[in-house]
């Protein structure tokens, strides 16, 4: 039966069946349960806690909060809508997209969640393990299964991850939370660098499909670029290598001292390579025991024919037929859309359409209800029923025909999803900070809406260029503000919000972490300060350089310089401005 | 007090005797390191001796002498401690440890994954009694991923199936 069904549907994406939909039913019930024990006084605060948080339910500032997995991203236009019925039943009438490609409610009760997460499972979702210290949702590339550079589609080795790691009796009370991300493409759009496994699909010589595996990256506190653990795995020993890693942290992981807990502090402590004897050697173990978790072709086959795509290449008949876009593009908004909205399909007949969830005035990575329905609705007429969230809070459509792409802009428009600021500096990632997060130091969309204010004007963006701004609160690096081209961090200064600047994080293969500019700055010169970066670059670039590349090129000090001297250049008011900060 | 053993209840033949106290009769627990220092002097004890890990113990020092023990005992001293899952994970399958491995300070919601890590007995934490602990074990019967209980890596059990259902395809066509 949902064999006949998944054959119906045209959506490319893992279809549960009975044992995957038991599991989340079963797994609802069990947290009604725990609810339940929690109100009767059975359970402690501390105790409940750790339950709820394993099911993506945290108790934030001014309520709870509800993290709602997305497996890597992708999402069918159905949940699109049940996501958008609960925001509507339960919440505010809108979500948030995370950097985990993750939806959050901020405003659930705690007796509704029960009725929450059944509403979800009834359409094949969760929210299990989007929180706690154990292994979290998988992320990926947002553009699996349709880039040009792509070696394999990542997502079915992300689905096996995703089951592999669901409830494991081993690994549900890790000394801290796990993050793993698998990458497909020849760049690197899914910062595997930055996870605490990194894992790239490759071949070796023999044309063997395998992965490389990197371990121990991370940002927050103590912000780390990963390891190299091993150059290649081979694909059926992925789980057992996975394994093993785990088994060693889990047991040698700190557990003493929150901070000191992740997997990259202990691989810092003992070393790489004595890291790296340590699970080769539990490894090997494994393998002489008989790999009960070994995946060959037959089982990998299982998931990744849920992903396969069976579109003709060219689209089908008239497809490509660009004409009217064409005309279009006379309509500078439509021109502006086209151009940063949308890129290059590896199937000629196609593009990829990205949806910017960071309009004006709009908290980034928000969206209301009825722009979920929006987005359903288009994405069942015009883009095989499929949408993507990103790590950069945005959702993408990965099949829109190019006959269609005039009538997908002007239904997104209609609903105000159409800003056409794609990888521009407006297109910043930003943390819910201070107005949601109870661990924030200071606020972030204020801070987003006054930079999306300076730079309003999309001809200036446009000259800008590329530049990757992240944002956040505090020191968890929810915003990825270590990554940042630019990175804004908020910092509390005796009880004020102050925000730090870094500059030359890059999340992509030339991973880095930024670096920080100078003394934190209050919040009113922060937006200023950006300018004066921006304005630094755009006075000593070099024809076709980005921002990223004039950073490498010059260094830390000429932007230091512009944004500590005051305006007046003296001596006195520089000092006056770092003493006070 | 009771426990469970193999899912059933049963009454506690165990004491896990502090450091200092001495070992005179009956079924008792010690530490590691004192069953380290003192193991040869309880050659012909007229009781049963485990040993009681901590968290933080390496297992390699009683690895040697797992054979003879009559029980490991493996403390959860919290509620978020999760190093007693791998000890007795890596105690049945790479050890071989055949005897009992017991939980101590085992919670409702914590049974079921210590079960199939290879722990098969549970004494309760102090707010939670043997009957309650019985709950916790069937409350997600659905498993994805072999631990002790070598349950068939899911996408394994789906590749036989599949195999079955292709097979029967193509001698239909
Ligand atoms: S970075 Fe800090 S403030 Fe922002 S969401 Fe994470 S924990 Fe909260």
């Amino acid at each position: 039966m949902s064999e006949l069904k998944s054959r119906m549907t045209a959506v490319a994406m893992y279809q549960y069946d009975d044992i995957d939909r038991s599991l989340v039913n079963q797994r609802v019930a069990q947290f009604r349960g725990q609810v339940d024990r929690y109100l009767n006084g059975e359970l402690t605060d501390d105790e409940f806690k750790q339950l709820r948080l394993r099911n993506g339910l945290y108790l934030q500032r001014h309520a709870h909060m509800l993290r709602v997995a997305i497996p890597y991203g992708l999402l069918s236009s159905g949940q699109m809508r049940t996501l958008g019925r609960i925001s509507e039943k339960y919440d505010h009438g809108y979500g948030h997209f995370t950097t985990r490609q993750n939806i959050q409610y901020n405003w659930p009760e705690l007796k509704d969640v029960p009725d929450i997460l059944q509403e979800l499972a009834d359409v094949d979702m969760h929210a299990i393990q989007t929180s706690g210290n154990c292994i979290r949702n998988v992320t990926s590339d947002h553009l699996a299964g349709v880039a040009k550079d792509e070696i394999e589609d990542p997502r079915p080795y992300c689905e096996i991850i995703r089951q592999w790691s669901s409830l494991h009796p081993e690994f549900s009370w890790l000394p801290r939370k796990f993050k793993i991300a698998v990458t497909g493409g020849e760049r690197d759009r899914a910062a595997i660098k930055f996870h605490d496994i990194g894992l790239r699909v490759v071949t070796d010589e023999q044309r063997e499909p395998g992965f490389e595996v990197w371990v121990g990256g991370g940002m927050g506190r103590t912000p780390v670029v990963g390891k190299l653990i091993r150059g290649f795995l081979p694909r059926r020993h992925l789980l057992s290598y996975l394994e093993a890693i785990l088994r060693i942290y889990n047991l040698l992981g700190r557990r003493d001292n929150l901070h000191k807990a992740r997997i990259k502090i202990l691989v810092n402590a003992v070393g790489i390579d004595e890291f790296h004897g340590q699970v080769e050697r539990e490894w090997q173990n494994m393998l002489a025991a008989g790999e009960s978790l070994e995946i060959g072709p037959a089982e990998v086959e299982t998931v990744a024919r849920h992903f396969r795509d069976d579109t003709p290449p060219d689209g089908g008949e008239r497809a490509s037929d660009s004409s009217r876009a064409d005309r279009w593009m006379l309509d500078t908004r439509f021109a502006d859309w086209h151009r940063h909205n949308t890129l290059e399909h590896k199937n000629p007949g196609y593009r990829i359409v990205m949806i910017s969830l960071k309009g004006p005035g709009v908290a980034p990575g928000d969206i209301r209800s009825s722009q979920m329905y929006a987005v359903a609705d288009i994405a069942e007429r015009f883009s095989r029923d499929e949408i993507r969230s990103t790590h950069e809070q945005n959702l993408v459509l990965a099949y829109v025909k190019q006959a269609d792409i005039v009538e997908v802009w002007r239904e997104l428009d209609k609903h105000g999803l159409a800003t056409p600021n794609i990888d521009t500096l407006n297109d910043m990632i930003c943390c819910p900070g201070l107005d949601f997060c109870s661990l924030a130091n200071a606020g972030t969309i204020n801070i987003a809406r006054q930079i999306n204010e300076k730079f309003d004007r999309l001809d200036r963006l446009y000259g800008i260029g590329e530049v990757k701004l992240k944002m956040s609160g505090c020191m968890n690096a929810c915003g990825h503000h270590d990554v940042g081209h630019i990175g804004i961090l908020g910092v509390d200064k005796r009880g004020q919000e102050w925000y730090q600047i870094t500059l030359g994080g890059r999340a992509d293969d030339a991973a880095a972490i930024g670096k920080r500019l100078g003394p934190s700055l209050p919040g009113e010169a922060v937006a200023d300060a950006i300018e004066r970066i921006i304005n630094v670059y755009i006075g000593r670039r070099k024809e076709g350089e980005r921002f990223i590349d004039t950073y490498a090129r010059l260094g830390i000090q000429p932007f230091k310089d512009q944004v500590y001297v005051s305006h007046h250049k003296s001596k006195d008011s520089r000092q006056s401005v770092v003493a006070s900060a | 007090m009771s426990v469970i053993i193999n899912r059933k209840i049963q009454d506690n033949q165990w004491s896990h005797l502090p450091d200092d106290d001495p070992v005179v009769s009956g079924d008792v627990t010690v530490s590691l390191g004192r069953w380290i220092r003192d193991r040869e002097s309880y050659d012909g004890y007229g009781g049963r001796i485990g040993v009681r890990l901590s968290p933080g113990d390496a297992l390699d020092d009683l690895v040697p002498f797992v054979d003879g023990l009559g029980l490991i005992a493996l403390e959860f001293d919290k509620f978020t401690e999760g190093r007693g899952y791998s000890q007795a994970y890596l105690l049945r399958e790479r050890h071989g440890f055949q005897g009992e491995i017991r939980a101590l300070g085992a919670r409702r919601d914590h049974v079921m994954y210590m079960e199939r890590c290879g722990i098969d007995a549970f004494e309760p934490a102090p707010q939670e009694t043997a009957g309650q602990l019985l709950g916790g074990f069937d409350e997600i019967t659905e498993r994805y991923q072999p631990s002790h209980d070598r349950i068939p890596l899911i996408f394994r059990k789906r590749a036989r199936g599949t195999r079955d259902e292709l097979d029967l395809h193509e001698t239909s066509v």
